[in-house]
């Protein structure tokens, strides 16, 4: 007599012709199910080769994910960076061809003031130019590990101090005010150029959204460490924003509102980092950002 | 304390760790003892394997066995990072021994694990005391 069930050899064609197809319909209870320990071994392998084939895609689904997203990041990066160079180059351009027109027309008076302050955009021009390929190396530094910190002794409240003076035509223009919070010196092994440009870009980022409302820089020593802040009460960022924008070629605003390549916060954390230190944020939307900068004082 | 509630370890208490470390020891020249935790996740696989590399450290050959008797199927995750943790040991093995009790699935599970690794010497057995003298067997 003939019986209608399936023979083992075809039941485990089935199973295998479903895995082929990404299902399985074997379970741990319908092993356990099985008469045979042999048959229980040979399902459950073929349940495990499934799982694994199907853990392998998620993988790769993610993976694919995360490449996508890199990508999109990178061609961002491209259109903004493309932008940020344009833009100098195109002042560069009209005040070039101004001053050589002034040069070779010699039937014209001269006009040093005239001159003087075609140079004096160039100049600030040539300085933007060489601010944004130093940007653009220290990301090449960073993600080759090739980055390295230099250390001397020097006062923290000093450097800031400095930076905040540098800062002075750029506060004018945007019409906030700097407060410098600070005790006295802050003695420490510190790479002095590094923490110039941690400083200098959260100060750039405070002025940039801060809508011309008081920045307030702070620094003071917490025994071993070394603290300085950088604190206005501009546009803020929404907490879903806070965790991105330190994140490489992010920013909460876009890039039509506010210039820049987005790298400012991922490098500096990269160097806070890199310092043993650490960068944080507490920010409110509309009522303001204060970045804060613990570092180790010796280094 | 428990290590069998969650399955999912990376933020596990240091007392926690230590009891997994415990779970490995020496049982005698170049002999290892390995009790898997019942529910094991690529955290434990972790602790468990770099206490054993520890402790193996500086053997060019060696030998351990392990309690599966009270462990539950592991996940693909964490048969991917055994694999992996396995392989980083596999060319100083001279043998490994698995206890699975009466389990034909964990059985299968070992075995299959074995081939994908490509142990040099692999058996599979009933109880604890079958597998080291396996080893010991395999090391003499």
């Amino acid at each position: 007599m003939l019986s209608d069930e399936p023979t083992l050899v075809e039941r485990l064609l089935r199973h295998i012709a479903e895995i082929g197809t990404g299902t399985c319909s074997i379970t741990d209870a319908s092993i356990a199910a099985e008469v045979d320990p042999s048959v229980q071994q040979v399902l459950a392998g073929l349940l495990m080769l499934h799982e694994d084939l199907q853990y392998g895609q998620q993988r790769q689904t993610l993976l694919l994910q995360d490449l996508r997203e890199a990508v999109r990041a990178r061609d961002d990066f491209l259109s903004i960076a493309s932008h940020e160079l344009r833009t100098p180059i195109t002042t560069l351009t009209l005040q070039v061809d101004g001053l050589s027109r002034m040069l070779h027309d010699h039937g014209a008076p001269a006009q040093p003031e005239k001159m003087a302050r075609r140079l004096e955009i160039t100049r600030r021009q040539v300085d933007r130019l060489a601010a944004l390929v130093a940007t653009l190396i220290d990301v090449s530094r960073i993600t080759s590990g090739k980055m390295q910190l230099t250390r001397q002794l020097a006062d923290l409240a000093e450097v800031i101090r400095s930076v905040a003076e540098r800062f002075g035509e750029e506060l004018l223009r945007s019409g906030s005010t700097l407060q410098f919070d600070r005790q006295g010196p802050i003695w420490g092994n510190f790479d002095v150029s590094r923490i110039d440009q941690v400083v200098s870009n959260l100060l750039s980022n405070a002025i940039r959204y801060g809508r011309g409302k008081p920045i307030v820089v702070g620094a003071l020593s917490l025994g071993q460490t070394a603290r300085f802040w950088v604190e206005d009460v501009g546009i803020g960022i929404a907490p879903e924003h806070q965790a991105r924008i330190f994140q490489r070629y992010e920013r909460a605003s876009p890039s039509t509102n506010y210039a820049g390549l987005g790298l400012g916060l991922w490098i500096s954390r990269q160097l806070v980092d890199a310092m043993g230190g650490t960068l944080s944020l507490r920010s409110v939307v509309d009522q303001g950002s204060v970045f804060t900068v613990d570092i180790p004082r010796a280094g | 304390m428990s290590t069998q509630a969650r399955p999912e370890g990376t933020h596990a208490f240091v007392d926690e760790r230590e009891e997994l470390r415990r779970r490995v020891w020496k049982v005698e020249d170049r002999l290892f003892m390995l009790v898997e935790v019942p529910i094991q996740s690529p955290f434990t696989i972790d602790v468990l394997f770099d206490r054993l590399e520890e402790l193996s450290a500086g053997l060019d050959r060696f030998a351990y066995a392990v309690d599966l008797t009270r462990v539950q199927r592991p996940d693909a995750g964490t048969r991917q990072r055994l694999r992996q943790r396995v392989s980083r040991i596999n060319t100083r093995l001279v043998h490994v021994a698995v206890a699975v009790g009466g389990n034909v699935i964990i059985r299968a599970v070992a075995r299959l694990a074995a081939f994908a690794i490509g142990f040099r010497s692999f058996s599979s057995h009933v109880t604890v005391d079958e597998a080291l003298e396996a080893c010991r067997r395999a090391l003499r």
